[in-house]
């Protein structure tokens, strides 16, 4: 007697596939990362800094020239704190990003996508898009929140105090660094085929850079700051919002150069190992 | 669907390298709607086969077409109307089988609504109704074996490529397997491409086989036009020099290979058993039994890659 239900009926047509190609993808990608509560957790805490930070800003409004003496400039305030924010977006990426690439190596379920109606493309997007998204809801949104406050608070100030343009830096730059940070785990998931190793390997990766571009010895600086992520960032905040303290070593533009190349060093990374799931 | 006059599968001169590594050369095949088994030894080149038929690989040279479409020129739209069984284990982290073969469903373009309800229907067919809300993780090497196959067919494909669907199945399960895929085969009318090594599948479940080795295309044709071929066999015991008689044998146009511990001799064209005798005698060797054998499909796999 065989086991299957005999009483099975074909659908009777294949789906046209239409819209977004990579909806289903992101939207699986989104409930994965929410099913982990940590996450959950984190993202309530990335918006602590704002608890400091309204006060800060409350003082800068109302007593400008008392806080100018002691403090930067009103707009470094938004960059210094999107770095900030930048901190905990990498803390997501790193809990959750890392998996949703490694898994489906691990699992052997690429091969379920790329046999699909799909390229490779939308499956990058998929995820890519969602982690993106996630890190812009941390390192942008509190930013801009706080933006809206310090024109609700002083809208004649807008323009003198140099906000006009602030709302622009915060989307640029967390934009750099969200994409930055979700195509570094994505890649750092693909060669490790596993999502602990890849966090690992991220973390180490960032951080020793990092360190290496602020304490290595000033003949071995260059190499480790031209493979520093974060220096570069760091490198554009400047550029954008006038960062205080001393002037980063290397020019924003040389900045971006030098993301750009990490960046897609870590791209052609991640595709050539989906590429190689196809063909072997 | 396909109609009767065009091809499942059409292969022109189709050549696929890696490099410096051909793994297809040149093959050309034209292979009918319906079950094809595409079997071969390890390398021979079917995984690569089946990897350009999905539009993974790019031909370095040749034409491919399936179910009338190319999938170097349009490999969505041939995804569109096939269903991949991959060899390997392929699940996704975390999903039940219903959200997983749903999710497949999704994939393919259904809405959801509709891919769930179709995974369920899919999971009843294969025999996993009960279990349907159990995680893929905790199943059991035949069941994530039905659960690729509930996957590769939820969206109701044209064309099924399986890839060792039976392997790692006990005898039970093996069976279980193959009775589907005749069910999916003959009721459902979805072509298959059944890509094994074991031939009592193909026996079993294909109308047609494709027989490749070191990358070209060894034997083609309807399993029944496959069987006529044999030719006259015989299983016979000797004794003495059984190397000598053996390259004898292969010296006139015959063969003979081991075959559960007997000889399993194919005549050359135009000879009766008597001839055995004499050469047996000329080679120093002494036919002490000899009785006559059907040849199975295992020999014509074997005669075929052995050319």
């Amino acid at each position: 007697m065989p086991i299957h239900n005999q009483g099975y009926r074909r659908r009777g047509a294949v789906p046209a596939v239409s819209g977004f190609r990579a909806a289903p993808i992101a939207r699986l990608a989104f409930k994965q990362i929410v099913m982990r509560r940590l996450l959950i957790v984190l993202l309530a805490l990335s918006f602590a800094p704002m608890l400091l930070e309204a006060p800060l800003l409350y003082g800068y409004i109302r007593y400008p020239e008392v806080v100018a003496t002691v403090l930067w400039p009103l707009p470094q305030l938004f960059g210094a704190g999107v770095i900030v924010q930048a901190f905990f977006a990498a803390l997501v990426t790193v809990w959750a990003g890392t998996s949703l690439v490694a898994d489906d190596f691990c699992t052997g379920a690429l091969l379920v996508y790329l046999a699909r109606p799909l390229t490779r493309l939308d499956y990058v997007a998929g995820k890519l898009g969602v982690l993106v998204v996630l890190n812009l809801v941390v390192t942008a949104l509190p930013m801009l929140l706080m933006w809206v406050l310090a024109v609700g608070l002083a809208p004649q100030d807008l323009r003198a105090r140099g906000l006009a343009f602030v709302p622009l830096a915060i989307g640029a730059l967390s934009l750099l660094t969200s994409f930055g940070l979700a195509l570094l785990a994505l890649a750092a998931g693909a060669v490790t085929r596993n999502g602990t190793v890849g966090s690992a390997l991220l973390v180490g990766m960032l951080v020793f850079f990092e360190a290496g571009a602020r304490l290595a010895p000033s003949g071995a600086r260059l190499p480790l700051q031209i493979l520093s992520a974060a220096r570069h960032v760091v490198s554009v905040e400047h550029a954008l919002f006038g960062g205080p303290g001393d002037p980063p070593l290397i020019h924003w533009s040389a900045a971006l150069l030098c993301l750009g190349l990490i960046l897609g060093g870590a791209g052609t990374l991640l595709w050539r190992r989906l590429k190689a799931v196809e063909v072997v | 669907m396909t109609n009767a006059d065009s091809p499942l599968l059409h292969l022109e001169d189709l050549t696929v390298a890696y490099g410096p590594l051909v793994a297809l050369d040149g093959i050309s095949a034209r292979v009918a709607p319906g079950a094809v088994g595409l079997l071969g030894p390890n390398g021979a080149g079917k995984t690569t086969l089946l990897r350009t038929l999905l539009g993974f690989v790019r031909p370095r040279s040749g034409r491919v077409s399936v179910l009338g479409l190319d999938p170097a020129q349009d490999p969505l739209a041939v995804r569109r109307r096939l269903g991949y069984m991959p060899e390997a284990d392929a699940y996704i982290a975390g999903l039940h089988a219903s959200g997983f073969v749903a999710y497949a469903g999704e994939l393919a373009g259904l809405d959801p609504s509709e891919a769930t309800s179709r995974a369920h229907e899919v999971l009843d067919y294969v025999g996993l109704g009960e279990a349907r809300y159990r995680a893929v993780e905790g199943f059991s090497t035949g069941m994530r074996q039905r659960v690729k196959l509930a996957q590769a067919l939820v969206h109701d494909p044209d064309l099924l490529l399986l890839d060792e669907p039976t392997s790692g199945l006990d005898p039970a399960g093996r069976d279980e397997m193959l009775d589907l895929l005749q069910d999916i085969a003959a009721r459902l009318s979805v072509h298959l491409v059944l890509s094994t090594h074991l031939l009592p599948d193909v026996e079993r479940v294909c109308d047609s086989v494709l027989v490749v080795d070191e990358g070209r295309v060894k034997a083609q044709g309807p399993l029944a036009e496959l069987v006529t071929q044999r030719r006259s066999a015989y299983d016979v015991s000797v004794r003495g020099d059984i190397g000598a008689f053996l390259t004898d044998l292969h010296d006139e146009g015959g063969e003979g290979r081991d075959h559960d511990g007997v000889l399993r001799v194919v005549l050359p064209e135009g000879w009766g058993p008597e001839r055995l005798f004499t050469l047996a005698k000329s080679s120093g060797a002494l036919v002490r039994s000899l009785r006559p054998a059907v040849e199975t499909l295992e020999d014509v796999f074997l005669r075929a890659v052995e050319k």
